[in-house]
């Protein structure tokens, strides 16, 4: 395989972020850091989206890959080794350009950096490293810096770019192992496992977990175990990081001479390893797992490696292979599949959902019409209606229509006086999914039934509009008041 | 016999609100209201008092906001004094009447119209200089400026300022509010500073590109292209999530 040469930085710009789009995490929040007054940047905890694509996902970062050359051969993959594609790799300095230049324009909050194999991992993750290192140090960014970790990397060097990054992050790509032999043959579970565990233990060793900006209001107290073992280490170790880490720059200068590493002293930029936390990303939809078996998958990614977020992928055939579901003019990919998935990974994340809650062996797939949390409040009749100025606050979370904005103002106003249907409407709930679930002083806000097949056929009349938007988002059709029935019998053909 | 109505008018601006809330509480609040000097509609059987914005007044009513209420709630007052809704001065006042007797609690009983109003006006403003904190466009200008226009709602210059200011420090900057004629001005390692009365065509003079704008605006426009998946392809969303009214000063995303 041949790299071209002389390509301008605009075509490789165009190559190396066309294969990058694939990658779904372009959030840019988690960490809170004030400029260090070296250097140009920030970064703001809550994130923040600088433009938003024509497929209507958020632009936040520069995300590209540093090269789309790679000595993998995975199915689902644009980049295998067995595509014809152009290939190209941006050098360091191109980057971190790009980015300056980005960055002080506005148009992004900082960059996103994966790529494919060149040479070896270890090969890959020094060069990636080379290229954050230097944009922290030579050219004293400050905003924020995604990286992915590199399966197959050594430890040093994902020791190493935690202190560069704000967040990492390793691609589990595939729900199961099985899936992942079948599809991506050079990879192993394991691989991905070693590093994302490495960082897991290199995050709680430096006491970034305690934060747990995002994490659930409970159900998380292995995570805070976790963290109070780790204050032990932490005091072993608050002197050894420093000559730990210096020493390991030693051995990578020695690795690269002259190159942009020798420009590093001391520590890494950052005073805590990968404050931002650590995520992964799998694809929904190439192999036949289950909506119950990814979400127990993401479950266990949550409670068992600390991760911030899981970010899901609607499998698309980009490359046409036979072995993998056809999609013909790009129908049948799995967007709505997608949406609930990441409904259900909110509640499991925000709102105190456990997985078996939600999905189980015996009903294994979500349901086509009705959100999750619709969907739970039906099959448990039993704990409704709520009654609003006496429930407590995780109460108030599990009723359809209450957020968690608006439960926490229904809890601070209640103090003040009982609360009506009005109220209610002017904190945010949305009344016509809550009004089957509540009471207000007692009373319902309409006489409707506690019963299934009622409150589901109110419900899925909320819920349609939502459904046909985002499996018929290619359409620019006006929707009118007779073709809901259209609409109607699609949805259902899928869940057949 | 009780002294008529009083109606105390002021000019929207943080300053003048502030300004006006003080007069007529000094006058008695039970036979007060405050409004816009542009709220048009006047009515029968009140009296109409014209007041100057007076800095040194408005900075007596901040701070005791901030003393007997509390930071937070001096944040949504001013916020809402920020907001492009024409009732905000009255809600404020009667927000700030219901303040003072119920502590800084008050922003808690969201049942009230007053609290809703002034708490609704702040989030809209904060949720504007939120999404401006990301689709602000600087343009770099021969002198190596950074000059950005913006076409904002509710007045946010100030509530993006700092963010700025702390993001762009050693650089000169300029973020301009085309409909209000009012700007941040950042020198280098300065704090911002806000200034009004400026004109659209005097913040156009100072957009003759660099040469490496033109270049850059070109990769980034590549860059927008190339990143989004034709198979995901979703023109509802993305006008949802970015409405064409903050587009007006992004090249690329027009």
């Amino acid at each position: 395989m041949v790299i071209q040469e002389q390509l301008s930085l605009q075509q490789k710009l165009e190559i190396l972020s066309d294969a990058a789009k694939y990658d779904v995490a372009c959030t840019s929040s988690g960490v809170d850091r004030r400029n260090n007054g070296m250097g140009i940047g920030n970064a703001a905890a809550c994130g923040i989206c600088h433009s938003f694509s024509s497929d209507g996902r958020c632009i936040s970062l520069l995300k590209i890959l540093l090269t789309n050359e790679c000595i993998y051969d995975c199915r689902y993959c644009i980049n295998r080794s067995s595509n014809d594609v152009v290939r190209a790799a941006f050098t360091p300095e191109e980057i971190c350009t790009l980015t300056m230049q980005f960055y002080r324009r506005n148009y992004i909050e900082g960059l996103f950096l994966s790529s494919g194999i060149i040479g070896s991992p270890d090969n890959t993750m020094r060069l990636m490293c080379e290229t954050v290192i230097m944009l922290r140090s030579r050219y004293n960014f400050g905003g924020y810096i995604h990286l992915k970790g590199i399966p197959g990397a050594s430890q040093d060097y994902i020791d190493l770019a935690g202190w560069y990054a704000d967040r990492m992050s390793v691609n589990l790509e595939l729900p199961t192992a099985d899936g992942l032999k079948q599809l991506a043959p050079h990879k192993s579970r394991k691989k991905i496992l070693t590093p994302m565990r490495r960082i897991q233990k290199q995050i709680i060793a430096n006491g970034n977990i305690l934060l747990g900006e995002d994490s659930a209001h409970y159900g998380k107290t292995s995570l805070y175990g976790g963290a109070e073992a780790s204050a032990d280490v932490r005091a072993e170790m608050s002197d050894s990081i420093l000559s730990e880490h210096g020493g390991m720059l030693h051995n990578i200068n020695d690795i690269s001479p002259g190159g942009a590493l020798s420009v590093v002293k001391g520590r890494g930029a950052n005073t805590r390893y990968a404050p931002a936390g650590q995520s992964t990303q799998m694809i929904i939809g190439a192999t036949e797992e289950s909506d119950y078996h990814i979400v127990t998958v993401a479950e266990a990614l949550y409670q068992k490696f600390d991760l911030k977020r899981v970010f899901y992928s609607a499998f698309i055939n980009v490359n046409h292979d036979s072995s993998l579901p056809a999609q013909h003019d790009g129908e049948g990919v799995p967007l709505l599949r997608e949406h609930r998935l990441y409904q259900a990974d909110w509640l499991m994340r925000y709102y105190g959902f456990k997985s078996y809650e939600l999905l189980s062996e015996q009903k294994p797939n979500f349901n086509v019409l009705l959100d999750p949390k619709c969907d739970w409040a039906i099959s448990h009749l039993e704990l409704f209606p709520v009654e609003i100025n006496r429930a407590d606050y995780y109460t108030l979370l599990r009723v359809p229509g209450i957020g968690v904005t608006s439960a926490r103002r229904i809890v601070k106003a209640r103090r003040c006086a009982i609360l009506g249907f009005d109220d209610l409407k002017k904190m945010g709930v949305v009344l016509k999914r809550a009004l089957y679930f509540i009471t207000c002083n007692g009373r319902m806000m309409y006489n409707t039934r506690i019963d299934e097949d009622y409150i589901t056929n109110g419900l899925i009349g909320v819920e349609k509009l939502n459904n046909y938007q985002i499996e018929h988002h290619h359409s620019y059709r006006q929707l009118s008041l007779f073709d809901d029935t259209i609409g109607d019998v699609k949805l259902w053909q899928k869940n057949a | 016999m009780a002294e008529e109505r009083m109606i105390f008018r002021c000019e929207d601006s943080v300053d003048g609100i502030f300004t006006a809330i003080y007069k007529a509480w000094e006058y008695g609040t039970s036979r007060s209201s405050v409004e816009l000097n542009i709220c048009a509609t006047m009515r029968l059987f009140v009296q109409y008092a014209d007041v100057e914005a007076d800095y040194g007044i408005a900075l007596k009513v901040a701070d005791t906001i901030r003393n007997r209420l509390s930071e937070e709630v001096y944040n949504i007052v001013w916020r809402a004094a920020l907001s492009d809704c024409a009732d905000k001065a009255e809600h404020i006042y009667r927000f700030l009447r219901k303040g003072f007797r119920m502590g800084a609690s008050v922003i808690d009983y969201r049942q009230d119209e007053d609290v809703n109003a002034v708490c609704r006006m702040s989030e809209y403003a904060g949720r504007e200089a939120h999404k401006y904190t990301g689709f602000v466009r600087f343009e770099e200008n021969v002198n190596g400026v950074l000059v950005a226009r913006i076409a904002p709602k509710n007045n946010i210059v100030p509530l993006i300022a700092d963010h700025f200011a702390d993001r762009f420090r050693q650089e000169n900057w300029i973020i301009a509010d085309v409909n209000r004629g009012c700007a941040a001005i950042h020198r280098a390692y300065m704090e911002p500073v806000i200034m009004m009365g400026i004109s659209g065509d005097s913040i156009a003079a100072r957009t003759t590109e660099s040469a490496d704008e033109t270049e850059f605006k070109k990769l980034w426009s590549s860059f927008l292209n190339s990143v989004s998946i034709e198979e995901r392809r979703n023109r509802r969303q993305q006008m949802t999530m970015m409405p064409l009214r903050y587009r007006t000063f992004m090249s690329a995303e027009q």
